[in-house]
């Protein structure tokens, strides 16, 4: 473990990788709105069920969601910058975070 | 991708085939944990065993892929060769400067090259022998030669401190 | 909720494993490849025979560094794939005891193309009795090589005692962090898991069997 953020509602962990590469973990207190998947569906590729889906941004990263756990993993692309990786992890946990205020608890 | 690169699923029997082959799913550190043990224990034998299984492994699948349905040329089997290299998780080939008559090729995050800085950081020499192997299996195919006319080498390595793995395939 | 063995197999397999436009697979954190069983064989057996020419009695030597290799991918792969988002998402619903994580690793297995793992017994903390249905190991080995003395699935015995080294002597379910340091904590313990195969389609069994017993064996 390399770093905790904290993105609002959303922990942000940084996790070693490789050299050229962190993963993120996004974790919240309770279940991502299901309007999530929708919102990071725009411009992107996605596949999976509602369980369990993975968003698809060739040449940025890839983000495995499982939104009843409350729980999703980036992996960046391995050709992007160490701190543009940080920098989309954390704008992914706030378009989370933003989500979950809006969501009815 | 075509169909026809992708691994067919027997989910009764737990068994995934590729031109009549078995496929199986294995991660970076079972991957590179086992070269390594193989490197230490084989010495200097060790390359050219990992080079000509993987050469055998390309041989026997492109070749059961030509038969059930041809690519169309040599170039096209080549590129065959490396649509299945980067659909089954080795890295994204270059092929466009290797030929039926070899030649080289660029992978920009091989596999192995990326598993082995992820987990044993830097090496002194190139690590992709599975590449090379596959690279000199395609050609053979392309080419209809025997096995040893044909040749590979890692020239540079990620692994090793390169930009980027470079092979050179050699025909005899 | 047991575990629901088809489930998994099916939402695993529905991920649709495929190289990215680099070229890899991410999946569970880890980088996956669909690799080719002939490699893995050919390597494998061909440093089995370098170390039995060299000295018969070196076979064993050959046996443990295969068999350790396969310890280190289900402490890496099996660790990797119970601590995921995947995981979570799939196989932690139905989980309802510790035996589970046994059981829903083994169809996660079952989605790999490994062959067919299928628990016979398991004895909590303390044994567990597998057999594994077309075994690639062995289903290589009987195609290339004459019919074998000692059993030839190095990676299945090291990792079936692997997830019980996992489960049992580790504690998966706190979700550790997958350093030397706890490898050698759980697998170098006086109490850890081996595993020894029983019966090998190598051998001319009609399948294989791994026992996975605390006893070092």
């Amino acid at each position: 473990m390399l770093e905790v953020i904290q993105v609002g509602a959303v922990t942000v962990t940084r996790l070693y990788g490789c050299t050229r590469r962190d993963q993120y973990e996004l974790r919240a207190p309770r279940p991502f709105p299901s309007q999530l998947r929708d919102r990071l569906e725009v411009g992107r590729a996605s596949r999976g069920g509602p369980d369990l889906y993975v968003i698809d941004e060739p040449g940025a990263f890839q983000l495995t969601v499982a939104p009843k756990s409350a729980r999703a993993l980036m992996m960046p692309r391995l050709t992007t910058p160490l701190e543009s990786q940080r920098d989309t992890a954390l704008s992914l946990a706030g378009i989370v975070d933003e989500l979950l205020l809006e969501a009815p608890r | 991708m075509t169909a026809a690169i992708v691994p067919h699923a027997d989910l009764d029997r737990s068994t995934l085939t590729l031109g009549g082959r078995r496929v199986v799913l294995h991660c970076h550190h079972y991957n590179v944990f086992l070269q390594r043990t193989i490197e230490d224990g084989l010495g200097a034998h060790a390359p050219a065993l990992l080079t000509q299984a993987a050469m055998e492994s390309a041989r026997a699948t492109l070749s059961k892929l030509e038969a059930e349905g041809p690519a169309g040329s040599p170039a096209a089997v080549i590129a065959r060769g490396a649509d299945v290299l980067a659909h089954h998780g080795f890295g994204l080939a270059d092929v466009s400067a290797l030929g039926e008559r070899g030649g080289t090729a660029t992978i920009e995050r091989a596999h192995y090259a990326v598993g082995w800085l992820a987990k044993f950081g830097r090496r002194a020499t190139p690590c992709c022998f599975f590449s090379a192997g596959w690279l000199a299996g395609a050609v053979v195919v392309a080419g209809g030669f025997s096995p040893e006319r044909v040749v590979a080498r890692e020239t540079e390595c990620l692994a090793a401190g390169a930009p980027r793995c470079s092979f050179l395939v050699e025909v005899w | 909720m047991a575990i629901h063995e088809r489930a998994i197999i099916e939402a695993v397999s529905g991920l649709g494993f495929a190289g990215n436009e680099e070229g890899l697979i991410p999946a569970f954190g880890l980088y996956l490849t669909k690799h080719f069983a002939d490699y893995y064989n050919r390597i494998s057996y061909a440093l089995l025979g370098d170390f039995i020419r060299r000295a018969p009695e070196l076979e064993e030597d050959a046996r443990a560094l295969l068999i350790e290799a396969g310890r280190v991918c289900s402490f890496h792969t099996f660790g990797g794939i119970m601590t995921s988002v995947e995981w979570d998402a799939v196989v932690r619903p139905m989980i309802e005891s510790r035996e589970d994580w046994v059981l829903g690793m083994v169809a996660v297995v079952n989605a790999l193309g490994w062959g067919r793992w299928e628990v016979k017994s398991l004895e909590a903390n303390e044994r567990l009795v597998l057999t594994v249905h077309d075994s690639y190991e062995a289903t290589g080995y009987v195609r290339d090589y004459p019919r074998a003395k000692e059993p030839r699935c190095y990676l299945a015995a090291g990792g079936v005692a692997g997830l019980m080294n996992l489960v049992y002597q580790g504690d998966i379910t706190a979700r550790p962090t997958f350093s030397e340091a706890y490898y050698l904590e759980i697998f170098r313990s006086p109490r850890t898991f081996a595993a020894r195969e029983t019966r090998c389609l190598a051998m001319g069994d009609s399948c294989c069997e791994i026992v996975a017993e605390r006893d070092p064996i």
